[in-house]
């Protein structure tokens, strides 16, 4: 098996979810109500008072459910409808994970982007002269957003943290590549 | 890195979406489209008297009806079925890292742990990282290893695939072959919580 298979398939792998937190919880759900429906068939088998309805109770209930739960019926027809619909799309969608792939020679690496962001933050303080508090950094699958809040009185030279932004974004050589954009606010903060 | 079956997890997911959706449709359009009603009404009450006929003509000895029994077997085994399905989740991991059969002399078996503690003390002292673990799994039958390190708040991506890159070819010329790698850097709870990288 040649190593750049068994990479692309950890890149694959690792970017994406396993969506196993929601087929975990799917399954639980579903056997808790087998569960309870086993628990109450055999309560009735051996003759017990049921927990909620027995069986048979229940299929007459289910007979005569438009008389008299016309109105629950279709809230609730509509609240499955639209959770089946989240369900199907969730299983559908690729499932991308905030993370990019960083290229390097030996190891493959893949970086949260929150990672990212916070070093991106940190240069862009350091660059602008102001606390690393005061630098807020959104990234996305291709974009990077700075906003800076500089202190009351002072101002930040916006091309020369752009350009650290830039030069930072070109070093760390990520896949997809992201484009950065920085922005000040209006308003300073005492202090910052 | 697992080998969970996201193939089958998604399939999971689609088949119990489609249920609830229908299901939902079913009951709303019951109560909203009149045609459908009168044909529930019509059909229903029979439907159920069938069935509890064929309860009745199915008795067994106990007085109990095989198809109960039938259905509560059919009940157990779908929830053990979707226990093997849960505890299927995130499996991969191996113990063996190398195994050399081509000396004329014998065997040489290299345990994970060799690479995952030669890795973990070097990473651990270092200080733009808050943590580091490595771990082993098999991917497509090749033991890879996985570096799984939380960076500092503010540390360079770059600078920590370095430093693991360095780590990494110290153990390329320890164990005299490349073993592939994995190095996943994380922020998280533990990075925001710890304090931030002195500038470097």
């Amino acid at each position: 098996m040649s190593t750049q298979s068994v990479y692309s398939r950890i890149i694959h792998r690792e970017t994406t979810s396993p969506r196993a937190t929601l087929a975990i919880t799917l399954a639980i759900i579903i056997i808790l109500l087998i569960a309870y429906a086993v628990a109450e068939t055999i309560l009735s088998l051996i003759g017990q008072p049921s927990l909620l309805a027995s069986p048979a109770d229940m299929g007459i209930a289910l007979v005569n459910a438009p008389n008299y739960l016309a109105g629950v019926m279709i809230a609730v027809g509509i609240l499955a409808v639209l959770l089946g619909l989240i369900l199907m799309i969730a299983a559908v969608k690729p499932g991308r994970r905030p993370r990019h792939v960083l290229d390097a020679d030996r190891v493959v690496v893949v970086v949260d982007d929150e990672v990212i962001g916070s070093a991106l933050a940190r240069h862009a303080s350091y660059e602008g002269n102001i606390d690393p508090d005061n630098a807020r950094v959104s990234v996305s699958r291709r974009r990077a957003v700075v906003r800076l809040t500089p202190a009351s009185g002072t101002s930040i030279g916006v091309p020369a943290v752009d350009r650290v932004v830039t030069e930072q974004l070109e070093r760390y050589g990520l896949r997809p590549t992201i484009r950065s954009k920085v922005v000040v606010d209006e308003r300073g903060k005492v202090g910052a | 890195m697992t080998n969970t079956n996201r193939g089958l997890n998604r399939l999971f997911i689609f088949v119990v979406g489609l249920i609830v959706f229908i299901l939902g449709l079913a009951a709303a359009a019951l109560n909203l489209i009149p045609a459908i009603l009168t044909g529930w009404e019509n059909t229903a009450p029979t439907v159920l008297e069938n069935i509890n006929e064929a309860h009745a003509s199915t008795r067994l000895a106990a007085g109990v009806s095989w198809i109960t029994v039938g259905v509560i077997a059919v009940l157990i085994m779908l929830v053990l079925l979707l226990l093997v399905f849960i505890f299927r989740q995130g499996h991969g991991r191996t113990g063996r890292l190398i195994r050399d059969d081509r000396t004329d002399h014998g065997v040489t078996v290299i345990d994970s742990a060799v690479a995952e503690e030669a890795l973990q003390s070097v990473l651990n002292g270092r200080p733009e990282l808050v943590s580091a673990h490595v771990s082993t799994f098999d991917v497509k039958g090749a033991p890879t290893l996985k570096v799984s390190v939380t960076a500092r708040r503010g540390v360079s991506p770059r600078e920590i695939a370095t430093t693991v890159e360095s780590a990494v070819h110290a153990l390329d010329a320890m164990l005299g072959r490349e073993i592939p790698t994995y190095l996943h850097i994380s922020g998280g709870f533990r990075a925001r919580t710890s304090s931030a990288t002195r500038l470097q």
